[in-house]
C-alpha cells in the first residue's frame, strides 16, 4: 500500500469513466447499450482492482504451480504497489452506475459532484463504503461547517478506540503472534482477545472520525458497526459489522446471483460465493479465502439450523451463552484473518484450541508483552461496550446532557494523552 | 453556536491534556517504572554522601553477577564499592554519570558486552528522556560523550520530553503487575540497592534455557571479530577524561556462556588480540569472556550464583595485582 502521486490518476479515471457511464446508462433507452455502458464501468472498475490487488498475487501463485510442474517461468517479476482506498472507491464507483442502471438513482448533476462523492477525503482510504442515495441528495442542502456536540463525541470516542485502546493492544498482539511457538497458550488466548478487540476498536474508530467529521462538514453517514460483538449468530454479526460493505456484497453479489429465491443448493452457493469474494476484498492472501470460506460456512450452518427449527429455549442464560459460543468463533476467525503466514496461524490455532495448561510465564520476555495493560484495556473496552450496548442511546448523547460532562471529557482527555502510543500504528483497514 | 461547542466540547479534551503534560514530571517521579533505579543512581552520585570509591557500571549481568560488599571483601586494601549498574545500561548511558566523579574516586569498571563494541554507541532517546525526567542536568563536560543531536535532545525542553514520555503509566502499569508472576523480582530491593540488586533468582527450565540459547545463539558460527570504529574512539575518549581527573578507567568485557558455540574461539581470540592492541596508560581492557561455564549462568548471558563467585574472584584477582 502506498501513497504515490500517480495513482491519482487511476481516481481520476475511474472518476470520468463511471461519471460518464452514468449518464449514458441514464440517458439511454436501448437495453443493450445500457447493458455495454455498465459492463464498461465495471469492467474498468474490477479491472484496475483485480490488477493492483492481486496483481502479484495471482502471479505468485501461478509462480507456485508451475514450479510444482517442473517448469520455471522467465516472466518479469511483478511488484504491483497497493495503491491507498482502491477497494473503497471502486466499489462505490460500481454501486454508482449499477443503481443508475437499475433505475434506482438519478445521475450526479456534475461531474463535480461525483468527484466529491467519490474522492471525499473523511471515507476515502478505509470506508465506509457510501452509496450515491445516502450521498448527493446532501449536495443540495446548504453547507456549512457546524461543530455539533455529537460529531465531536464521535471523532472524539473514534480516537480514543483507535489511538489508545487498538494502537496499545497492537503492541501485544505483533509480538505474540509473530512467534506463538513461544508462548503458552494462555498468551496465546490473551493475544487473541486483543486483536479481537483491537480490530473493532481500528476498524469502529477510524469510521467513527470518518462519520463524525463528514457530520460537521454537512453530510450524514449511515453507521457501519452497530454491536457485533453482542451477536449470538452470523447472520446477526453481518448485519451489525462492516454494515456498508455486508450490505454492497449482499445488494450487488449475494442478490444477483439469486440470493435465496431458488433451492437450498444454490442459497448455500450464493452465500459461500458471497463471503469468500468478500474475504478476498480484504487482501490478496489465501488467509482471507479461508476467513471467507469459514464465515460462509457458519452462515450456512446457521440456515441449516433455522430450517430443521432447532429452537434454544430463549432465556437469559441461553442468549449470554449463545453470545459467548459464537464470539469465541468470531476470535477464532480473527486468527485467520491476522495470520497471514499458514504455519503460524497453525501454531496460533493449536495453542488456541488445545490448551496447554502451561502457567509458568517465566523466560517468556514478561516485561515485553505489556499483560497487565493489555487486560486493562480489554476490561475498559468490555465494560463501556457492554453500557453502550444496554443503552438505549448512545454514550456520546448521555455525554451531552450530563452536568459532569466536563469532567468526563477533560478525563477522557487525560486517558487519550496517557494512552497515546509513541510509535504509530496505521489504521488496519489501510492496508484493505 | 460554533463556538460554544467549541469551548464546551473540544477545550475541555485539550484542557484534560494540558494537565498531564504539566503534571507528567512530577508523576514520572511519583510512579514506580522501570527506570526508578536511575533516580537512586543520580542522587547516589549527586550526594556523595557514601564514601566510595570504586564504581560499578553495566547492565543487569552486573546486577546479578557482582555483590560489591563480597567483591571489597576479597581485595587486599580497604575499598568502598558501589554497583551502579542498571537494566539494559549501556556506556552512553553510563557516560550521563561520568559528569558527577572527581579525583576523590579511584576506579570506574566500565563492564560491557562484547557485542556491543561490535556498533556504534547510541543515547537512546528514551534514556535521555529518562534522565531528564528524573531531575538530570547535563553539564557541560557531558557534551564530550555525546553526539551533537544526542546533546540537542537530552537538553530538550521538559515539555516536549514530557511528550515522548507519554507512555509512562502503561510502564508503570505492566511494571507492578509483573510482581504478580516474577516472585523472583524484587523492585524494592533493585530500586534501593547499591551494592548488589540481584534481579536473577529464579532457576528456569531446561526448555526456557535452551530457547534462550536459541535464540541468542548466531545463526551462523562468527569467526573474526570487528569492532566498530566509533565505539572504540570512544572508549578512548572516556579514558582521557578520567586520566584528566585523575581516576583510574577500567573496561571490562563480560563473560559469554560457552553454550552460545557460535561465538567461535577464532572470534574471541581476535577479540583479545584486538584488545590487547588498543590498551594504553589511560585505557585498561580486561577480557573476561572466557572465564566462565556454561553452568554458571542463569539463562542465556547472567551469572547464577556459582558464577557471581568467580566472578569476583577473577575481578579481585585483577585489581588486586593493579595500582
Amino acid at each position: 500500500m502506498w501513497w504515490n502521486p500517480a495513482f491519482i490518476l487511476l481516481i481520476i479515471g475511474s472518476t470520468l469513466i463511471d461519471y460518464t457511464a452514468g449518464y449514458l446508462i441514464y440517458t439511454n433507452k436501448s437495453k443493450l447499450y445500457r447493458l455495454i455502458f455498465l459492463s464498461t464501468s465495471l469492467c474498468f472498475n474490477l479491472g484496475i482492482l483485480v490488477f493492483f490487488k492481486y496483481g502479484t498475487f495471482f502471479q505468485d501463485n501461478l509462480f507456485i504451480l508451475f514450479r510444482s510442474i517442473g517448469y520455471h517461468p522467465s516472466w518479469v517479476n511483478l511488484n504491483i504497489i497497493l495503491p491507498v482506498g482502491i477497494s473503497f472507491y471502486t466499489f462505490q464507483t460500481m454501486s454508482y452506475t449499477i443503481d443508475i442502471y437499475r433505475k434506482n438513482l438519478e445521475p450526479a448533476k456534475s461531474i463535480l459532484d461525483f468527484s466529491l462523492y467519490v474522492s471525499f477525503f473523511p471515507q476515502l482510504v478505509a470506508g465506509p463504503i457510501v452509496r450515491a442515495h445516502d450521498f448527493l441528495p446532501s449536495l443540495d442542502r446548504t453547507k456549512q461547517i457546524k461543530f455539533d456536540p455529537q460529531s465531536i463525541l464521535m471523532i472524539l470516542g473514534g480516537l480514543i478506540k483507535k489511538v489508545a485502546i487498538a494502537d496499545n493492544l497492537a503492541y501485544n498482539v505483533d509480538i505474540v503472534y509473530s512467534d506463538p511457538s513461544h508462548y503458552p497458550s494462555i498468551i496465546i488466548i490473551l493475544a487473541s482477545l486483543a486483536f479481537y478487540v483491537q480490530i473493532y476498536c481500528d476498524f469502529s474508530g477510524y469510521t467513527d472520525i470518518a462519520i463524525g467529521i463528514a457530520k460537521i462538514l454537512g453530510y450524514n453517514f449511515p453507521p457501519n458497526f452497530n454491536h457485533p460483538y453482542f451477536s449470538k449468530n452470523p447472520s446477526e454479526f453481518w448485519k451489525r459489522w462492516h454494515i456498508s460493505l455486508s450490505s454492497w456484497l449482499k445488494d450487488y453479489l449475494y442478490i444477483p446471483l439469486g440470493g435465496n429465491r431458488y433451492t437450498q443448493f444454490l442459497t448455500y452457493r450464493n452465500l459461500y460465493i458471497t463471503m469468500i469474494l468478500g474475504g478476498l476484498w480484504h487482501g490478496a492472501s489465501w488467509n482471507f479465502v479461508l476467513w471467507g470460506f469459514l464465515h460462509g460456512t457458519l452462515l450456512v450452518l446457521h440456515k441449516i439450523i433455522l430450517k430443521f427449527k432447532i429452537s434454544i429455549p430463549y432465556t437469559r442464560i441461553m442468549q449470554l451463552l449463545s453470545v459467548l459460543f459464537f464470539q469465541g468463533i468470531i476470535i477464532l476467525s480473527w486468527i485467520i484473518f491476522r495470520q497471514t503466514n499458514y504455519s503460524l496461524m497453525k501454531q496460533t490455532l493449536r495453542k488456541f484450541l488445545f490448551f496447554d495448561f502451561n502457567f509458568s510465564l517465566s523466560g517468556i520476555g514478561l516485561g515485553n508483552l505489556r499483560i497487565f495493560s493489555t487486560i486493562f484495556l480489554l476490561v475498559i473496552f468490555f465494560t463501556l461496550h457492554f453500557i453502550s450496548h444496554k443503552s438505549k442511546i448512545p454514550i456520546s448523547q448521555k455525554l451531552i446532557f450530563t452536568r459532569l460532562n466536563t469532567i468526563f471529557l477533560i478525563l477522557a482527555g487525560i486517558f487519550l494523552f496517557l494512552f497515546w502510543p509513541t510509535k504509530n500504528n496505521p489504521f488496519i483497514y489501510f492496508q484493505f | 453556536m460554533n463556538i460554544e461547542n467549541i469551548i464546551r466540547y473540544i477545550l475541555p479534551i485539550l484542557l484534560g491534556v494540558a494537565i498531564t503534560l504539566m503534571s507528567l514530571p512530577y508523576l514520572y517521579k511519583l510512579l514506580p517504572n522501570d527506570y526508578s533505579r536511575t533516580e537512586l543512581i543520580i542522587s547516589t552520585l549527586k550526594n556523595r554522601n557514601n564514601n566510595a570509591d570504586i564504581v560499578l557500571f553495566g547492565s543487569s549481568i552486573i546486577m546479578s553477577g557482582i555483590n560489591s560488599k563480597e567483591l571489597t571483601n576479597k581485595l587486599n586494601k580497604p575499598h568502598n564499592i558501589l554497583n551502579l549498574s542498571s537494566s539494559a545500561q549501556t556506556i552512553k548511558e553510563s557516560s550521563l554519570y561520568y559528569q558527577y566523579f572527581d579525583s576523590t574516586y579511584n576506579a570506574i569498571l566500565q563492564f560491557i558486552e562484547h557485542d556491543k563494541l561490535l556498533e556504534d554507541p547510541v543515547l537512546l532517546n528514551s534514556v535521555s528522556r529518562n534522565f531528564r525526567l528524573l531531575g538530570y542536568v547535563p553539564q557541560f563536560s557531558t557534551q564530550t560523550f555525546l553526539s551533537s543531536d544526542e546533546f540537542k535532545y537530552i537538553n530538550s525542553n521538559i515539555i516536549s520530553l514530557s511528550v515522548d514520555s507519554r507512555d509512562f503509566l502503561i510502564n508503570t502499569i505492566n511494571q507492578q503487575s509483573r510482581r504478580i508472576f516474577r516472585r523472583d523480582l524484587d523492585m524494592t530491593k533493585i530500586n534501593n540497592d547499591l551494592f548488589y540488586p540481584n534481579t536473577y533468582t529464579q532457576v528456569l527450565s531446561s526448555d526456557k534455557y535452551s530457547r534462550l540459547i536459541k535464540q541468542y545463539n548466531p545463526s551462523e558460527p562468527v569467526l573474526s571479530f570487528s569492532p566498530s570504529n566509533k565505539y572504540i574512539e570512544f572508549l578512548k575518549i572516556i579514558a582521557e577524561y578520567f586520566e584528566s581527573i585523575n581516576v583510574s578507567f577500567y573496561v571490562i568485557i563480560n563473560p559469554i556462556n560457552p553454550d552460545l558455540f557460535n561465538y567461535t574461539e577464532d572470534y574471541k581470540n581476535n577479540m583479545c588480540d584486538f584488545l590487547s592492541s588498543i590498551q594504553s596508560p589511560n585505557l585498561t581492557i580486561i577480557d573476561f569472556s572466557n572465564i566462565l561455564n556454561s553452568n554458571m549462568f542463569i539463562d542465556h548471558w547472567h551469572p547464577n550464583a556459582i558464577g557471581k563467585d568467580k566472578f569476583e574472584i577473577e575481578l579481585a584477582r585483577v585489581l588486586n595485582s593493579s595500582k
